[in-house]
């Protein structure tokens, strides 16, 4: 047995050695859009409190208008940590927690595959690891347990990066989705003004999502909950805007993921989904993500919201923070 | 638990460490406690079911093994067969039947009323209630003593590396070797370890990345004409083969692994000469069951013509009824089953027609002819096995041939998925399984210098790891 398991042994070692090898030989790309995460990351450092800090997935990129939001709220600068929403809620936010500091309003927006199958992250987590690599210690022991399950994808992201770039010189990714195109905020501008396309033919939850609701999420979310009150800062939780015909057809995921929020969540929950539906023309090349007019119509509706909770915070400071809930 | 998750790969090693750590007297408690485990994480509940049919058949067996007579057995084997048969029926074929009898109701406006059970299929009850049936049975028969160790019968029930998708074991195959006394042997070990990898190959590489195109096809064959149905067809025949043989290769090489012999399931069945060699090589545990239990018990070709005919039909019926409760499965057993009795009342002028051609003077194009056709009709009926429906395989067969200067238009473009890949992983896999067909691939490889056998090994799990799917996709024989 002894011999099995030293040949064993230098075989796992040969093979992983390979694939550290294929992974350091072709380094995420210096003007990628995953490597916004980067400034992003410089944003939560050094900008000054209070700060209102939006959290999300891409629909927070490619639809929040920092500036507007800004020009409302002047006395919080506003930063988008929006990225992706594969890389799951919990890192989103265990990240964003490591940089709070009293006065800080968390604004969480997050896409409805945050509840099911992307609560805990995918691998996209991984290529966050890799540009950022302080940032492992905010991803807990099950997240890094899901990611291993998903190791081989992420490798073989890589070796395909380097097929393509090296030997079919071919970009694999969208030739606007770059880093230069995110403005000082984060939000990303490189799609405002190029042509949409119909997004109804985009489920808005994939074959493979919204199979997985996931329960913890709730538990989760009040415990954040509970640690940023305790540092002076605030939080709330808004749903996304999304394609009235997206609604209607993934009704009952949505409304699941409501339904189980609004009963017993501390975080105040500012709309209900069905209140942030919109023309899918709106949209520009997925589910969450709004075109130029997109963004006219959903900057209005979160100022709004957000105005009517800070002044509902300012006449009657609440000791049980879920009276503020917003149920129109 | 699937074998192409995380889990088992931790799951694995660490069931063979313990193995080879114990004393033999203890194995059993080990393999019996791994396999439920291995069935509980599935679902725990439905191990019930295993526990239900072991107690029944360890006690029927116990008690056929007390009588002489036949008759006085046979109370007993009709308690085996309705409790393991009433189990299949209750969770895999009532709300079949129910939904076929409230359709037929419907048809005469008569008020019928009986409600679904809505309940989920409990993976691998087709294999395990046939695996414990044919102890039963041979009890019955007097070819199997009644086993009296009731641990060692349950693991022969629920014996994890075949218990959710075969082979289906006989108890005089399987059960003497669990009180054998298996000691570490390297070469066994490194042996079964690389069918298993050969197992993951042909269903992470192959059948997973061929399983994109396919599903988008066959669930959405009214968007489709002409070559993408025809593509995805032929890419279907390979997808079931290597996703159920790779199955079979990695629980052939997980068992191995720990000293048991499971039996060969396929032998290259698209290779085969004719139908009947077909169900020679193909899932050969579970035809070889429905020949010794049902096909010879209905007097097999030993009776009239006609009869024989009828035996045939009944069995390939049978058979694809086994394979799941749908209109769909019953049609393609019964193509198959049409096929044998096709062939056999051809026979005569088929022969004349190979005389005529002269093709018997050029065995090796006659052989190329008959391999060739025998693989078009089971292709053919593969339509059937997978559509969604009848009238879905019916369309997709009607679409197949149309299209006009639009027939070539290529299929949908699926992320993740790559035709050539595809095309070339096919040909790589049945070039090996022709070098196989006249020589063994593990005798090759083992007979080689140590750097090649490393650098074959090395390339095998790179390939696994750099184009298989790790997406978890269930085995397709799981539903069964």
């Amino acid at each position: 047995m002894a011999k099995l398991i030293l040949r064993l042994s230098i075989f796992i070692v040969l093979i992983v050695t390979t694939i550290l090898a294929l992974i350091l030989i072709s380094p995420p790309r210096a003007d990628s859009y995953l490597m916004a995460f980067k400034n992003k990351q410089k944003l939560l450092r050094e900008t000054p409190s209070p700060r209102m800090i939006f959290v999300g997935g891409s629909g927070l990129a490619y639809g929040l208008d920092s500036e507007m939001i800004g020009s409302h709220f002047e006395r919080y600068n506003v930063i988008n940590t929006g990225l992706a929403y594969k890389i799951g809620m919990r890192f989103m936010l265990e990240n964003v927690k490591t940089h709070l500091k009293p006065g800080d309003l968390v604004v969480l927006i997050p896409e409805y595959q945050l509840f099911y199958e992307y609560f805990d992250g995918s691998i996209t987590l991984f290529a966050i690891v890799e540009i950022e690599p302080d940032v492992v210690e905010s991803i807990s022991f099950s997240q890094v347990f899901s990611m291993l399950d998903e190791f081989p994808q992420y490798f073989q992201r890589h070796f395909n990066f380097l097929v393509n770039s090296t030997i079919l010189n071919k970009s694999m990714a969208l030739s606007y989705e770059k880093v230069s195109n995110f403005n000082r905020y984060g939000d990303f501008e490189g799609h405002l003004g190029l042509k949409s396309v119909d997004i109804t033919k985009i489920p808005l939850f994939a074959p493979d999502q919204g199979k997985e609701f996931d329960k913890d999420s709730k538990d989760y979310l009040n415990r954040f909950y509970g640690d940023i009150r305790e540092k002076g800062a605030d939080a709330v939780l808004i749903f996304p805007l999304i394609s009235g015909f997206h609604y209607r057809t993934h009704k009952e995921k949505i409304d699941l993921v409501y339904d189980f929020l609004k009963d017993g969540l501390n975080m105040p929950i500012l709309n209900t989904p069905q209140e942030f539906t919109a023309d899918s023309r709106l949209f520009f090349n997925q589910k969450y993500h709004m075109n130029i007019e997109g963004r006219k119509y959903y900057n209005p509706l979160i100022i709004n919201k957000l105005k009517l909770y800070l002044s509902k915070l300012d006449t009657q400071p609440a000791t049980d923070r879920t009276e503020l809930f917003i149920e129109n | 638990m699937l074998f192409n998750s995380l889990h088992y790969l931790v799951f694995f090693p660490v069931v063979v460490a313990i193995y080879f750590s114990i004393p033999h007297r203890y194995r059993w408690i080990l393999l019996l406690s791994a396999s439920y485990y291995f069935y509980m994480c599935w679902k725990a509940e439905y191990l019930f079911l295993i526990l239900i049919s072991t107690a029944i058949d360890y006690f029927c067996g116990l008690q056929m093994g007390k009588r002489v007579k036949r008759e006085s057995r046979r109370k007993f084997l009709i308690l085996s067969l309705f409790t393991n048969l009433g189990l299949l029926f209750s969770f895999k074929y009532f709300n079949f039947f129910n939904d076929s009898m409230r359709d037929l109701f419907n048809q005469f406006n008569i008020f019928y009323n009986i409600p679904a059970f809505d309940v989920l299929l409990p993976v691998g009850i087709s294999f395990y209630t046939f695996q414990t049936l044919s102890y039963t049975i041979d009890v019955y028969r007097g070819v199997k003593k009644p086993e009296r160790h009731p641990g060692i019968f349950a693991v022969y029930v629920a014996f994890f590396p075949q218990l959710v998708a075969g082979p289906i074991e006989r108890s005089v195959r399987l059960m003497p070797q669990f009180y054998e006394q298996k000691s570490f042997d390297y070469q066994r070990v490194t042996d079964g370890l690389k069918i298993m990898v050969w197992g993951f190959i042909k269903k992470l590489v192959i059948a997973d990345h061929l399983a994109m195109y396919v599903n988008q096809i066959y669930n959405n064959p009214g968007n489709y004409t002409g070559m993408p149905l025809l593509l995805a067809t032929y890419f279907f025949a390979f997808q079931i083969y290597c996703d159920f043989s790779g199955y079979s290769d990695i629980a052939i090489g997980s068992a191995k692994v720990m000293g048991y012999d499971l039996m060969q399931n396929f032998r290259r069945p698209y290779f085969s000469r004719s139908i009947s060699e077909f169900w020679k090589r193909w899932h050969i545990s579970l035809s070889s069951w429905f020949r010794d239990y049902l096909y010879i018990p209905l007097g097999g070709n030993r009776v009239a013509k006609w009869r024989w005919y009828y035996n045939l039909l009944v069995v390939f019926i049978v058979s694809g009824f086994w394979h799941g409760a749908n209109w769909t499965f019953l049609f393609w057993g019964a193509l198959h089953g049409s096929y044998l009795v096709l062939s056999i009342i051809t026979a005569k002028i088929r022969y004349r027609i190979v005389s005529f051609l002269g093709l018997v003077n050029t065995p090796i194009l006659h052989k190329v002819i008959k391999v060739v056709i025998t693989f078009h009709l089971a292709l053919f009926a593969w339509v059937f096995f997978r559509a969604n429906s009848i009238s879905d395989a019916f369309l997709i067969l009607g679409s197949m041939f149309r299209g006009g200067a639009n027939w070539f238009k290529p299929g949908p473009k699926i992320d993740g998925f790559d035709i050539n890949l595809a095309i070339i992983s096919i040909l790589v896999m049945e070039a090996i399984q022709l070098y196989q067909e006249r020589a063994s691939v593990l005798e090759f490889i083992n007979s080689k210098p140590v750097l090649i056998r490393w650098a074959i090994y090395y390339v095998a799990v790179m390939v696994i790891l750099l184009f298989g799917t790790f997406e978890e996709v269930e085995f397709i024989y799981f539903q069964f």
